[in-house]
């Protein structure tokens, strides 16, 4: 019961996105104590997975709520099939035989009512990312033991679009030298080109390329002598860059992706099972084992900051007729109450996304893929396009579909922007799914534009008063900036103490025989390091 | 290597806060028992290896963490439940009263695949304590009335039937599994662990 909630914390985190949620785990790992609230009754946030009918309410939601639309806005839902099967030979579990692209079975025709009724079979994500296999994420999900939470999928491919048509992209060592798109001296090429960008440590970049700080990656890669394809390859595919993109950024978004390969799959890419939403609950789990209070479905009416003695603030909101009070008060955007934003930011770049439920893969491969496709922008005004395809292994939707994400740099508004790039690896037309096309149909889509959270001004962390203001989901294909933003929040609060140091293991953690204390956290090793809970 | 398969069981305890959930767990696994839990500190899952009829099964038993507190419980939480412990305090009414919507909550929550069979036990903890308000045929009745869900008395503290319910549990799952091999729904998934290749199952993850 609501009456139950104490009401006097050293910390409260309002709102459930992925930075709040890495704080709210930090800080009660090294022993705070914490109150961790959501307005709404699901994880997540502006990070959240839905399934289908979850997601019909967030659309219903958004699109009554004017309030709820700096955030999120635009958004335009279209169905592409029937409301209803049609009576005749409607085919039962027709899944006998795994989908071999050689001797398909009759495809399944899917109706609006076939998505209703299996509308728990489907995870869509509204901040779909994914992680660099060495990336702070991963480094972190390991070195917190926050990893036991959640399990992942390997990106199987690395997909570009080039002479009108997709390609895979060759990523490691062994793909580079067993395609047939590249000729031999080119696989010599780019090997030499990549292992020069690895073996670069801070300094020798910035000597190498000192006299390329003004000039765009495309001018470094044509001086080094790369063909054409390999440029291609190299510039939209692996640094997911413009022709515009400066070279020191293209060389560095390159020796990210080339250090995470090797490490567990074919591509430096992992995708969170059942979407990209299930991380801020590991971290909220995490926060919870070490004492956190959790409540959802809890808006807050007001904030307010006093001064007590000695120039130290305490915070105090307003949430159901009862007042909690906090020496720190960390927000997410979302939930933010206007007075507390600083001013509006001069025109960030929002965001354009899609997503696509489709009744078959891009590329048809042997095993279910799991792919990132990156476009290279088809006008000059385009940005480049991300394209996540996720299927049926991944939980995101039931047998037989495929969840495509779409993500650019708003220019227009996200259908203009991203429906010519849709066009181009889906059949829009609607129509007999049994037709066997080279391209899957689209069967449902919903564009819908995002503010950047990533942007500058738009709710960075002040920590002015006591109060955090989390950012929103950025643009960027990973959770980089959401990581050192939770970080930064946290070094604030706690200064000098440890950012998410190991939790034990079940095993390691050892109960008091006694009744005079409750269980007590030791590691095996060493405790002396802060990691018993405060009082 | 015996033809039969090592199983891995995740099992979920749910029911109201202050029921026993985490004693019960601490007690089975660790056979102890402390009064001080006030709200669960520290619980966070147990293993515990039990053999059923010559096969080692692990289980693997997750505690709420005190989410359940304010009905907080997130969806993660329930991915790829085995079973479901549904605990209830004898000596409490209400907490009896709650075990229907926790089991619908599971369902809503977990979906699994045959909602029907799913393996669900009872557990009315506390007969230790001398104020029982809810009698066992009260609830043999409402167990009974819900697909015969199995019905055990429990005292985490003076450790009466843990072991007896748990070893059920195990094989209540194993025995709707007979025929299939034990049912995952999607193989082949990564743990990240400190050293640098995950389990790779598939095999294709080389990358040399």
């Amino acid at each position: 019961m609501d009456d139950d909630l104490p009401t006097d914390f050293q910390v409260i985190v309002v709102g459930t996105g992925m930075v709040e949620s890495i704080v709210a785990a930090a800080c009660s790992r090294i022993g705070k104590n914490v109150l961790h609230l959501d307005s709404s009754d699901h994880y997540g946030g502006l990070w959240a997975s839905y399934n289908f009918d979850g997601l019909q309410k967030f659309i219903k939601e958004v699109n009554s709520d004017p309030k709820r639309q700096q955030q999120v806005y635009n958004l335009s839902e279209k169905w592409y099939i029937e409301k209803e099967t049609p009576q005749e030979e409607k085919k039962e579990e027709g899944q006998d035989k795994t989908e071999d692209s050689k001797a398909e079975p009759p495809k399944k025709v899917w109706s609006q009512a076939n998505f209703t009724s299996e509308y728990r079979k489907f995870n869509i994500d509204m901040t779909p990312k994914l992680l660099f296999s060495r990336g702070p994420l991963v480094e972190l999900l390991i070195s917190s033991n926050i990893a036991r939470y959640a399990e992942f999928r390997c990106v199987t491919r690395v997909l570009t679009w080039l002479n009108d048509r997709l390609m895979p992209v060759p990523c490691s060592r062994a793909d580079v030298f067993a395609t047939e798109a590249v000729s031999i001296v080119e696989k010599r090429m780019l090997m030499k080109m990549l292992t020069s960008i690895v073996g670069y440590n801070e300094e020798e970049m910035n000597n190498e390329f000192k006299d390329w700080n003004d000039k765009t990656f495309k001018e470094y890669l044509t001086h080094k002598g790369l063909t054409p394809n390999l440029i291609h390859y190299v510039l939209y595919a692996i640094a997911g860059g413009t022709d515009k993109m400066p070279c020191l950024e293209g060389v560095k978004e390159c020796k990210k992706f080339l250090m995470s390969l090797g490490r567990y799959g074919n591509t430096p890419f992992l995708w969170p099972m059942y979407g990209s939403g299930e991380l801020p609950q590991c971290f909220c789990r995490l926060c919870a084992v070490f004492g956190g209070v959790y409540c959802l479905n809890r808006p807050i009416d007001k904030v307010e900051t006093k001064t007590v003695d000695e120039g130290k603030t305490m915070v105090t909101i307003e949430s159901k007729s009862k007042t909690l009070n906090c020496d720190h008060l960390v927000i997410g955007i979302n939930e933010c109450p206007k007075e507390l934003l600083s001013p509006e930011p001069a025109e960030s770049c929002d965001i354009s996304k899609a997503i696509f439920i489709t009744n078959g893969t891009i590329l048809p491969s042997e095993k279910e893929p799991l792919s990132l496709l990156r476009f290279p922008p088809l006008t000059e005004e385009d940005n480049a396009v991300t394209v996540l395809e996720v299927g049926p292994a991944t939980g995101s939707c039931p047998k037989g579909l495929f969840v495509v994400y779409f993500i650019t740099n708003k220019v227009k508004d996200a259908e203009s922007d991203l429906m010519p790039y849709a066009e181009k690896i889906f059949d829009m037309s609607g129509g007999d799914q049994t037709v066997t096309s080279d391209k899957p149909k689209c069967l449902w889509s919903l564009f819908y534009n995002a503010a950047d959270g990533g942007g500058a001004g738009s709710g960075a962390a002040s920590g002015a008063d006591g109060v955090f203001v989390c950012a929103g989901p950025d643009s960027g294909l990973d959770f980089d900036r959401a990581v050192s933003q939770a970080e930064e929040i946290f070094k604030q609060i706690c200064p000098g103490e440890e950012f998410l140091p190991r939790a034990p293991d079940p095993e390691e953690i050892v109960f008091e025989d006694d009744v005079t204390h409750g269980p007590e956290f030791r590691r095996e090793d060493d405790d002396a390091d802060g990691d018993a809970p405060k009082e | 290597m015996s033809s039969k398969k090592k199983v891995l069981l995740k099992v979920i305890i749910l029911g109201d806060s202050g029921v026993g959930k985490t004693s019960l767990m601490n007690q089975f696994v660790n056979k102890k028992f402390s009064n001080q839990y006030k709200a669960t500190i520290g619980a966070d899952f147990l293993t515990k290896e039990v053999i059923v009829d010559d096969r080692i099964v692990t289980m693997q038993i997750w505690d709420t963490a005190g989410q359940e507190r304010f009905q907080s419980l997130g969806v993660a939480f329930y991915r790829g439940a085995d079973c479901c412990v549904l605990v209830f305090d004898v000596t409490a009414p209400n907490t009896f009263k709650s075990l229907e919507s926790w089991k619908d909550e599971f369902l809503i929550q977990a979906s699994p695949r045959d909602p029907e069979n799913f393996p669900f036990v009872i557990l009315g903890n506390k007969v230790d304590l001398e104020n029982r308000a809810v009698s066992a045929k009260r609830a043999q009745q409402w167990c009974q009335s819900k697909n015969d869900i199995p019905y055990f008395e429990t005292s985490a503290k003076e450790a009466v039937n843990v072991e007896l319910a748990f070893q059920t549990i195990a094989r209540n799952v194993l025995a709707q599994e007979t025929d299939a091999e034990l049912y995952n729904e999607f193989p082949d998934q990564l743990k990240l662990t400190a050293n640098d290749n995950g389990r790779n199952r598939d095999g294709d993850n080389c990358a040399c």
